[in-house]
């Protein structure tokens, strides 16, 4: 029997449903303080003083902090950025000047949650109130400089340039040009917030509990940020719920809750979010606009180059930038097999909340400026989407991108059968032609996306040449444990999906045990020594990174067990197999009724070892394996290499119908295809496919951050910011196909981030249902207001011109 | 959430009357509509508490108003600062005194109201037409004090 491939139910379920899992807010203990964050209220602002005398005097308050304070404590976290944006000084607390609305700007631990706030509400902050700069074109005439010390708002500027561009466009039989696109800034909405519980001990070492989704990368900036070595830090996790990649980033927080807990004398110090503070403060993702673009084409539609100008709004501090400005570059090409492409990439800091990953972290916006360059080309040309798709879709694979990227595997044009199929294609057809004679703006949108999974960290040197990143690792750690259990500790840091399941899966097929005999740990532990800097959930890793290190780790555990079983049955180790008796999971000699059990066999190296002879002396029972993709460092003056190591796709169909009078979009029927090799449990890669549309479709019609010009978000409770519920989600025509990935060892590809999809197909469906109209679809965002004012001003003659022969 | 407004009205006052009234923080800051109490930093300076509410959102805000300007008998101005609730707002105003040309003054006002922070998330959309009707307000009960024997009645 093998477990891979089959709908395991999750392990992780049997103690979340019964209520017992433990999430950081769950965390209780005697004495814990309570730790309250006081957010400028100001984008952009000078702090003349900071008066906490008040706030120190209300019974139950244990400390105060304040940015000085702060700023005397930890040193600024280091800056990925080169050039001037590498001498921003980011500290968890604002010091002397607050760059965003929801930027700390003092902090209380007190006895309770209650007490905290209200004394932090005594807490008196004297602001002199700057200029804000609310829109990157604006950011780039630094008329109004955010950060003193990098001089200029400009973070990054880089061309990628690939193939002969210029020949493309003086050869092309149509050339495209479309003026302006706008990719807009939304976030996630995981359903735990983040938190953080923190204990400075009297070592000297700090305890965390958190949820942070990339622990790996956070103990690298929180430890030098604390003055502290990484061993000084002891970080856990165990139930989260949910990430998107939005929590990579709360290690800003935890460092606060630290030094909260330091200066309250080592009383162990709680802070957990609440939604307005997530929504406003803990990271949006990324805001793109795409300027000047051409496209140059042939006869038949096909692409033949691209030029354009992007600018990216990365908030108002770098933080995980400006990797943004490369990591889309892992899908330059979409899935076309266009060949010449030049891309002005620019981005800048603007006084609105810090980006953050979040699923489909910098290509989704590239994806969905391909989609709509496409789609655009394809109304203006008078070529039906689908047949546009199939003129320029990728088709052999592995396929080398104009960049050095390798898509693995892949089959697109099966895909948008499959989609096709699902949603009746055909008799939308006829009912869009029905729609139309009577005046109904009804449209039927395709979208195909990528999900790039296994980053190679290298790419972060196309951005940075000094910095000391490339490659990528996982690990798992693996034992015979006392009494004969097989436990499994994961680097991989779960938010929700399902690690635990999904490893017991391939070491049960492995052992050729039930994957009921295999304990994975819940949650993430530095203490089990089960990481590297690259570990943690993101950038669709873990069927990959994840399971391989888990593999790796069985083959040794298994090698081991093997030597010694054979040595105790007197047998030769190719004679042993590995099964289940009567007495559990055993080694069996084939043929035979002989064999020892775990439990015998965990006994012979932890309580009966005698009898062992020396050459077994290395067996432990206890291994660690460290999987690395197979990467090389790409050429940072070409910006060329392979910077992922598989290719997920989906491709999705929409039908909306426009009201009219209103100008509201609504679905009327769904489908989405996804394709991520072999599929390891899938009914967990269906709940992912349907998350990541539904969290798109959210994203493509309710979901905005809106800033007013002053910098006050106007959209920080789930009343504006509207998240997508089952009152909202359409009914998905779920399908799948599976090109396995000749880059695994078990033909899987990462997946989970297609948040992309929806956008695309969705801004591609209004497209079709608006064109007639003299309407481009040039954003990503469609909330019914917004349509409605496009129906009252039509845009097409001043976005978009065509200029043929 | 910038908010700006201006307007005029005529009072059967001289100017010097109603500039002795306007550009007076101690006379002007009561008729702030919810005003609660004052407290005199200085002789240019009053810091005014008002009730603020929208909606089921209520407290009470805290602003330090400053008399900026004062032309007698023609123009004084305010700037005030204030914060509630983890929010901010800052605020402008002016009023300009011109001799009505049937006698007394007409008063042209003008206004700008920034608000900053939670109270702007949690009730933007309410705000605007709360401004707009506390404003209206102000000019009512400063209309009423403004005229003989209207005091009374425009702070009732």
């Amino acid at each position: 029997m093998t477990w891979v491939g089959k709908s395991l139910r999750r392990k992780e379920d049997d103690r979340l449903i019964r209520g017992r899992g433990l999430f950081t807010d769950d965390e209780l203990a005697p004495g814990m303080l309570h730790l309250y964050i006081l957010r400028s209220p100001y984008a952009h602002a000078r702090i003349l003083d900071v008066d906490v005398s008040a706030a120190e005097a209300l019974p139950g308050v244990a400390c105060t902090l304040t940015g000085r304070e702060v700023a005397e404590l930890c040193d600024p976290y280091m800056q990925l950025a080169p050039g001037p944006a590498a001498n921003i000084r980011d500290l968890p607390m604002a010091v002397d000047k607050v760059v965003y609305q929801g930027e700390p700007v003092a902090a209380v631990a007190a006895t309770s949650a209650a007490i905290a706030m209200d004394a932090g509400l005594l807490i008196e902050v004297d602001y002199e109130m700057l200029d804000s700069v609310m829109d990157v074109e604006q950011s780039l005439q630094d008329d109004t400089v955010l950060h003193d010390a990098a001089g200029t708002n400009r973070v990054w500027h880089g061309v990628f340039d690939y193939g002969d561009v210029d020949k493309a466009f003086a050869e092309a039989a149509h050339v495209v040009r479309i003026d302006r696109l706008h990719f807009h800034r939304y976030s996630s909405t995981p359903l735990e917030n983040n938190a953080c519980v923190a204990e400075w001990t009297r070592q000297g070492t700090v305890e965390f509990l958190c949820n942070n989704s990339f622990p790996g990368f956070a103990q690298q900036l929180l430890a030098p940020g604390l003055r502290l070595r990484t061993d000084q830090l002891h970080i856990r996790t165990y139930d989260v719920g949910g990430s998107f990649g939005n929590k990579i980033w709360n290690y800003v927080y935890m460092a606060l809750a630290a030094l909260a807990s330091r200066k309250a004398g080592g009383q162990r110090v709680k802070w957990s979010e609440i939604r307005t503070e997530h929504l406003l403060a803990s990271g949006h993702g990324n805001e793109r606009t795409f300027l000047d673009t051409e496209v140059a084409l042939d006869a038949n539609g096909v692409l033949t180059a691209i030029r354009s100008r992007h600018l990216d709004d990365c908030g108002a501090y770098t933080r995980y930038e400006p990797l943004g400005c490369v990591i889309w570059s892992q899908v330059t090409p979409a899935t076309y097999g266009i060949r010449n492409l030049r891309i002005d990439f620019t981005q800048a800091v603007t006084n609105k909340c810090p980006v953050v990953p979040n699923r489909g972290y910098s290509r989704m916006q590239h994806l969905w400026f391909m989609e709509r360059v496409l789609d655009i080309c394809a109304h203006e040309l008078g070529i039906p989407a689908d047949e546009m798709r199939l003129r320029n879709y990728i088709r052999e694979f592995p396929y080398e991108t104009p960049n050095g990227c390798i898509y693995d595997s892949g089959n697109y044009p099966a895909m948008l059968d499959k989609a096709k199929a699902l949603i009746g294609w055909d008799d939308w057809q006829k009912k869009q032609a029905e729609a139309r004679a009577d005046g109904r703006l009804l449209g039927i949108g395709i979208g195909t996306t990528l999900d790039s999974g296994t980053n190679n960290f290298g790419q972060a040197q196309i951005m940075n040449p000094d910095l000391p990143f490339s490659g990528n690792s996982e690990v798992a750690t693996m034992k015979l444990d006392l009494e004969g259990q097989i436990v499994v500790c994961l680097g991989t840091g779960p938010s929700g999906q399902g690690h635990e399941t999904a490893a017991s899966q391939v070491v049960a097929d492995e052992l050729n045990i039930s994957p009921d005999s295999v304990y994975v740990r819940p949650g993430f532990d530095t203490a089990w020594n089960t990481f590297v800097g690259h570990s943690g959930t993101y950038a669709s890793q873990f069927a990959v990174t994840g399971l391989s290190a888990v593999h790796g780790a069985c083959q040794k555990l298994k090698a081991e067990m093997r030597r010694l079983a054979a040595f105790m049955l007197e047998a030769a180790e190719e004679d042993l197999d590995f099964c289940t008796g009567e007495e559990g999971p055993e080694l069996r000699i084939k043929g035979t009724d002989r064999a020892i059990n775990y439990w015998f066999l965990s006994n012979l190296v932890n309580n009966n070892n005698a009898m062992l002879p020396e050459s077994l002396a290395d067996v432990t029972l206890n291994v660690r394996h460290v999987y690395r993709p197979p990467f090389k460092v790409p050429d940072t003056e070409r910006k060329f290499g392979n910077l992922t190591l598989t290719y997920a796709a989906q491709l999705h169909i929409a039908v909306i119908e426009v009201d009219r009078e209103t100008g509201r979009p609504k679905i009327l029927a769904y489908s989405a295809v996804d394709d991520c090799g072999k599929v390891i449990n899938p009914k967990i890669a269906a709940g992912q496919v349907h998350g990541a549309t539904n969290h798109g479709i959210g994203a493509a019609l309710m979901e905005s951050f809106n800033y007013d010009e002053i910098g006050n978000l106007l959209t920080s409770t789930f009343s504006d910011y509207c998240p997508i519920t089952s009152m909202n989600i359409p009914d998905v025509q779920y399908g799948n196909i599976e090109t396995p990935s000749p880059f695994s060892y078990n033909g899987a590809k990462g997946m989970g981030e297609g948040g992309g999809g929806p956008l695309h197909t969705i801004a591609a469906a209004l497209q079709d249902a608006l064109f007639a109209e003299g309407i481009i679809i040039d954003d990503s965002h469609h909330s019914p207001s917004r349509v409605f004012d496009r129906l009252q001003e039509p845009n097409r003659d001043r976005r978009v011109s065509v200029r043929s022969g | 959430m910038g908010i700006k407004f201006d307007g005029s009205f005529a009072v059967p006052v001289s100017r010097e009357e109603a500039y002795a009234m306007l550009a007076d923080p101690e006379k002007f800051a009561p008729l702030l509509p919810t005003y609660k109490s004052l407290e005199m930093e200085d002789d240019k300076t009053a810091i005014v508490k008002v009730k603020v509410g929208v909606g089921k959102i209520r407290g009470t805000a805290t602003i330090a108003l400053v008399l900026e300007e004062e032309v007698p008998p023609t123009r004084a101005a305010y700037s005030g600062k204030g914060k509630i609730m983890g929010s901010a707002f800052n605020l402008a105003t002016a009023f300009n005194l011109v001799d009505a040309p049937d006698g007394g003054t007409t008063v042209e006002w003008e206004g700008e109201l920034d608000m900053f922070g939670k109270l702007v998330s949690l009730a933007g959309g309410l705000i605007r037409p709360i401004a707009k009707k506390d404003i209206q307000r102000l000019i009512d009960a400063l209309q009423g004090a403004l005229t003989p024997g209207g005091q009374e009645s425009a702070a009732s």
